[in-house]
């Protein structure tokens, strides 16, 4: 499965959230506030909302419950 | 005992880690050693000043907290367990950071010695029950 943004779900930081930087992603310019990504590494991987995005590139995201499937095809459905 | 609240570094609790307690630490996945070094660079990289090497875990000490864990660390399908005892001998500093049960694997040396020496100590496996699969 293709990760789009490297983040290590064991993490966590005073937002209770995990984090990663912005150059762990395969392409920077998705992660932006809002967006869902498939967020992990390895086979430990979710899907993730992106939560912030700090001026030196931090970033938190959070994990969102259910498959990376099931939000693929809700965000198809929305978008048909 | 309590660890020093530090500047530049991660928010540090007053209260210690119970020596007692066991260290719950992210499993098989992702505690492939890139993964780990990876994350460890990052968190040195966050906290620069601080000077240290970190990867984030959470004690437990019964049974039941080791599996309340499980949902939290849904992306795992193994937990590996520590004594914080054993941790602590091999050199590491476990520091209570951010909210509790979280904590922080810290170490000074050459990142994947320090990866490679977490590693290898005696731990168990513990099969998540909040484990959720992803199918590739």
């Amino acid at each position: 499965m293709k990760i789009d943004l490297f983040v290590d779900l064991n993490t966590e930081d005073e937002t209770g959230l995990p984090w990663t930087y912005l150059d762990q992603a395969s392409d920077p310019s998705v992660v932006v506030p809002g967006r869902l990504l498939v967020v992990g590494a390895g086979s430990a991987v979710a899907m993730a909302e992106v939560i912030d995005v700090a001026a030196d590139g931090l970033v938190h995201v959070r994990p969102l419950p259910g498959s990376i499937d099931i939000h693929r095809a809700a965000a198809s459905s929305h978008e048909s | 005992m309590a660890v020093e609240p530090v500047a530049d570094g991660p928010r540090v609790r007053r209260a210690a880690v119970p020596d007692d307690a066991w260290l719950v630490v992210r499993g098989v996945a992702s505690i492939e050693p890139e993964t780990s070094i990876r994350q460890a660079e990052l968190f040195r990289r966050r906290f620069q000043r601080w000077g240290r090497y970190g990867l984030s875990a959470f004690y437990a000490r019964s049974e039941d907290e080791v599996l309340d864990l499980g949902d939290r660390l849904n992306a795992f399908e193994t937990l590996f367990v520590y004594r914080l005892d054993d941790v602590r001998r091999a050199g590491f500093e476990v520091v209570p950071t951010y909210r509790s049960p979280h904590v922080t694997i810290t170490f000074y040396d050459d990142v994947a010695e320090g990866v490679a020496r977490l590693l290898a100590l005696a731990h168990r496996q513990v099969v998540n029950p909040g484990y959720r699969r992803e199918d590739a």
